[in-house]
């Protein structure tokens, strides 16, 4: 089960060749929910397709996975008040395809989508583009959200004949009924997209479709978070009152779904860092294994709160040079600044070992206003570790209002 | 303070049973109420300028700063600052960090401890890490540890639970700064008792009509979920063979497991006592914290503490170790190391309390397992689940 709602979902195909096609998104679109357009097309050794799509700032996915025997590409933004007004009077969007051609497009949103945190994770380098095949062969990805929306995007293209018949992977539900292009001019098309509720996070493992003959074919996996609630009121339930669905979802769902989520941030660096004798140093996090509330700045390497109340921090540094005395600590920025150390070690280890030190703090943030960075020290000038198994790392859990 | 928590028991919904309000306040709200605004104390001392006057003895630490005490059990007071009175029953995630001065005269083992009185038992203490002092910088020590508190609710009673952090170190003054103090932390994680095991709560949104509430959806989503919240996965358990660890050159990718065969607590009965290992019951993000604990030989050099991860979100699947870091022991004598992590585990993934230890003339590394003057410091493990 997931907070994610399927708006609605629609495929487009141009019967002949053409660079243009109008696309709606269904009328029940609001402002915040997640849109996503996903265009394929064929004719492989003679072009790669790109495509634009007019009447909103979309992001879209460059990656080059997308292109080869077939060409695909990903657009994606969070609705707007006019996008759900453009929903509702079947206002179209505009989407331009680089180079006259048989192809297809869908447009789909989802409702009760995190506004900060769009996938889980973000899409780059997870599609495939395959030589003809009956299997749609879709690599796997690795969620940190329990209950995300998969959602399964999946294409078929051929020079001869009629597109195959698209099945999705076991589980999945098709979001819309498989669209196809007409034949002759260019390569023709079929687009499949399906939906499944993940109950869990972790590796997905690879989610092939299959196809009714062997084509060109491609897909990629998205697993779409569900929004995080705000921290909740205790719940009244109000007698004599008849509730409406919506009040119990209010009162039961938005605050348990809170209190099922507490880890908000957490990160490692993998790639050292250096550290001068006798400073703290910023730590300049490098990846960032989770962070739904997109507390995240990669400039300053800070966290800010998202929300107000009482954090734990926990910082482990580990030092490739020892003969020193290293330290762990976080600077918290804001209403109330000050730096505190959180462990400190006399390091040890010969040649072939390292030093490490780890601690933790629990500290009051106000929410958009303090933010954390974690800080190493070192008596001896030296560097962060950066092997499998010693990486420093920071993580901040949310532990009371 | 919350107004007047409370642990709630949610009720099994029967078919055909109207849903009323005070139902749903006393299960829904009593645990929005309370996990929401879990008891939660951090302090930390800023004034008193602390000494320690006896070798090696464990000194409770005055905690004279309140960052937070939202259950009221914990007063500043010199005469009482070192106690922090159990005000609701629970199982209670206590940490502490203590800094010590360098050396001068003497210089000796820095231990951190987590002590006080458990469901009316006698007063224990627990070590943390127990490392040595250094003659040229402030040394730190840091324990974690899980206290279960059932006789709650009287500040300062003398029947009543209660958490000290404590120090073991030489004679000094405790470090006390701006930027470097004493702190401790304790926060209620579980309930003394719960319904397990459950999964990890969905959460979906009410039905709407023509779909209508059942009493299965009832209890899926509002009995489950809550006794699920209230009694989540939480396990600790403490060394209690017999056996050493070879010297090896350097950390391995893969460390040697010390197994835990002492139950301290085990919501999922999630721990292999026998095996040493914790395999996770639900999917989530985990709190872990590993000590490892014994006396070294005579030449002893370094010691670390580990946990081995066997998930596919770690090291493309393959088990791996995460070091808390190599860290100088003390010769023949008792050193404890320490490492702490949160790790998202899926169902079925695995973590193992893991130790290395390098003495140059290859003596072994004898846990210890014993409470005693100096068996405080015995190694364990504490898993504990966080978050979906």
């Amino acid at each position: 089960v997931t907070g994610v709602t399927l708006r609605g979902a629609a495929g487009f195909a141009t019967a002949v060749a053409s660079s243009s096609q109008q696309v709606t998104f269904p009328a029940s679109l609001q402002a915040g929910d997640t849109m996503v357009i996903w265009c394929a097309a064929g004719k492989p050794g003679l072009f790669s397709m790109s495509w634009t799509v007019s009447g909103g700032t979309f992001a879209s996915l460059a990656d080059s996975a997308l292109t080869g025997a077939g060409s695909a590409q990903l657009f994606w933004r969070t609705a707007t008040s006019s996008d759900a007004a453009n929903a509702q009077a079947g206002t179209p969007y505009t989407v331009t395809a680089a180079v006259s051609a048989l192809w297809a497009c869908a447009a789909i949103a989802y409702g009760g989508t995190s506004s900060t945190y769009r996938f889980d994770p973000p899409p780059a380098g997870s599609a495939q583009v395959n030589p003809a095949s009956t299997a749609v062969t879709v690599p796997g990805i690795t969620p940190v959200r329990a209950f995300d929306q998969l959602l399964w995007l999946g294409f078929c293209t051929t020079a001869s004949g009629s597109p195959a018949a698209i099945t999705p992977p076991a589980g999945f539900t098709p979001q819309f009924s498989q669209v196809s292009t007409g034949t002759g001019a260019t390569p023709a098309v079929g687009l499949a997209a399906a939906g499944m509720a993940a109950a869990a996070a972790g590796p997905t493992g690879a989610q092939d479709g299959s196809l009714s003959a062997a084509q060109g074919n491609g897909g990629l996996l998205l697993a779409i978070p569900a929004a995080l609630p705000g921290l909740p009121a205790i719940p009244a339930f109000p007698a004599g009152y008849g509730p409406a669905p919506g009040d119990f979802d209010t009162w039961v769902q938005a605050p348990l779904t809170w209190l099922t989520y507490g880890t908000v941030f957490r990160a490692e660096l993998e790639n050292g860092q250096p550290v001068t004798a006798g400073t703290y140093t910023v730590i300049q996090w490098d990846t960032i294994l989770e962070d739904p509330y997109a507390g995240w700045n990669g400039s300053s390497f800070s966290w800010l709160a998202p929300l107000t109340g009482w954090y734990e921090i926990t910082v482990t540094v580990q030092y490739s040079v020892t003969s020193a005395q290293v330290a762990a600590a976080v600077r918290l920025s804001g209403v109330y600044s000050a730096t505190y150390q959180l462990s400190e070690y006399t390091a040890g280890g010969a040649a072939g070992m390292w030093g490490g030190t780890s601690g933790a703090i629990v500290l009051p943030m106000v929410a958009g206003t303090d933010f954390i960075q974690g800080i190493a020290w070192a008596g001896n000038s030296t560097t962060l570790r950066s092997s499998n198994g010693s990486y420093s790392s920071i993580e901040i859990t949310y532990v009371s209002q | 303070v919350p107004a007047t928590p409370y642990l709630p028991s949610p009720r099994t919904w029967i078919p055909g049973e109207v849903v009323k309000a005070p139902a749903l306040r006393a299960d829904v709200s009593g645990t929005v109420q309370l996990l929401g605004t879990p008891p939660l104390f951090a302090g930390q001392q800023t004034t008193t300028s602390q000494g320690i006057t006896s070798f090696g003895t464990p000194v409770a630490v005055a905690i004279d700063t309140e960052l937070v005490d939202n259950y009221g059990g914990h007063q500043t007071g010199p005469a009482s600052n070192t106690t922090y009175y159990g005000m609701f029953p629970g199982w209670y995630l206590c940490e502490a960090a203590v800094p010590v001065p360098a050396g001068v005269s003497s210089v000796g083992p820095v231990g951190a401890l987590i002590g006080g009185v458990q469901n009316g038992g006698a007063l224990r203490n627990f070590g943390g890490t127990l490392l040595p002092g250094s003659t040229t910088a402030t040394s730190m020590g840091v324990a974690a540890k899980l206290m279960l508190m059932t006789r709650t609710g009287v500040f300062g009673g003398s029947a009543n639970d209660y958490i000290v952090s404590y120090v073991s170190a030489y004679p000094c003054s405790l470090v006390n700064s701006a930027t470097i103090s004493p702190v401790l932390t304790i926060r209620w994680v579980c309930a003394a008792s719960g319904t397990a095991p459950l999964t990890v709560p969905a959460n979906p949104a009410w039905p709407a009509p023509p779909a209508y509430v059942t009493s299965a959806f009832m209890n899926a989503t509002v009995r489950n979920a809550a006794e699920y919240l209230l009694y989540p996965p939480v396990a600790e358990y403490a060394y209690s063979g017999s056996a050493s660890l070879a010297s090896q050159s350097a950390p391995p990718a893969v460390g040697t497991t010390v197994g835990c065969g002492a139950r301290i607590v085990d919501t999922y009965g999630a721990y292999n006592s026998t095996s040493g290992v914790f395999t996770a019951p639900v999917p989530g993000v985990y709190y872990c914290y590993g000590c490892v604990a014994g006396t070294t030989g005579s030449n002893g050099a370094y010691l670390a503490a580990g946990l081995t991860v066997t998930s596919a979100n770690y090291s493309g699947g393959s088990a791996a170790t995460l070091w808390g870091g190599v860290t100088a022991s003390q010769p023949s004598a008792v050193n404890a190391a320490a490492v702490r992590r949160r790790l998202r585990l899926s169902a079925g993934d695995t973590v193992v309390l893991a130790a290395f230890q390098n003495n140059s003339a290859g003596g072994v590394f004898t846990y210890t397992s014993s409470p005693g003057a100096s068996g405080n410091f015995v190694s364990r493990i504490i898993v504990a689940w966080e978050s979906a």
